[in-house]
């Protein structure tokens, strides 16, 4: 059997050419180390969430594995002690 | 030795006083438990991000501390029991940690800490005499201007 030829449709070398030269965002905690995951800082922890309350992807925010998972478990956290909201419907009766 | 941090909401209403007397309780809870007290804080009054039991805002209190699994349900039960928390939360920070290090470290931080909220307050002082010192120029330049 002859060996499969490089399909190049799938080279994803060229779609990044094709689609802008895409620019790859830096994980912000590997390069400011001082920079703490904390449960407990609700303002930091609101970026890597939408409006909505959901968990914003990694490709997204640019984290890396290790600290979008620090990330999650923080938000989840956080959750738990009501410094972020669960859901955006929750925020409603906060602000009453 | 483990060390636990555990974070609790009083009710806002509640006075600073019984806040501080329920702390005492806890407190007293971990060293009867041969649990040693490294860190504790009263953060304060905040708005909470959902409703928790009616209520709009909560008093958090963080307590680190070290001790074994005993400790953590006692701490927990404790909490259960008293109507002024709305909500608790208990994260495991470290596996055979040692009491004493860890105070000291903890010591350590918060000491730089101090002096990382010092500094910006010198620098400020610095700029506001700087300030001044600019001032007396300008005023030094407007007096040569009308004589």
């Amino acid at each position: 059997m002859p060996k499969k030829k490089f399909d190049k449709k799938f080279d994803k070398k060229n779609d990044k050419k094709k689609f802008g030269t895409g620019r790859k965002k830096s994980c912000r905690f590997c390069q400011d180390k001082e920079l703490r995951i904390d449960y407990k800082d609700g303002r930091l922890l609101l970026g890597f969430v939408t409006e909505r309350g959901r968990l914003v992807p990694r490709r997204i925010t640019g984290n890396c594995a290790f600290h979008q998972r620090e990330v999650t478990l923080a938000v989840k956290r956080a959750r738990i002690l009501a410094y972020i909201p669960f859901t955006a419907t929750q925020v409603r009766h906060a602000n009453f | 030795m483990r060390e636990y941090e555990t974070t609790f909401i009083v009710r806002a209403e509640l006075s600073d006083d019984a806040v501080r007397q329920l702390s005492d309780r806890i407190k007293s809870v971990i060293e009867r438990h041969n649990g040693a007290v490294l860190d504790f804080q009263i953060m304060g009054r905040q708005n909470l991000a959902y409703r928790i039991e009616k209520q709009a805002k909560g008093n958090y209190v963080f307590i680190d501390y070290t001790g074994d699994t005993a400790v953590v349900a006692e701490v927990e039960r404790t909490l259960r029991l008293d109507e002024g928390i709305l909500k608790f939360l208990t994260v495991k920070t470290g596996e055979n940690v040692d009491a004493k290090v860890r105070l000291e470290e903890i010591r350590v931080r918060k000491e730089k800490l101090a002096e990382a909220m010092a500094a910006p307050a010198v620098a400020a002082e610095a700029a506001s005499k700087s300030e001044e010192a600019t001032e007396e120029v300008t005023e030094a330049i407007e007096e040569n201007a009308n004589a």
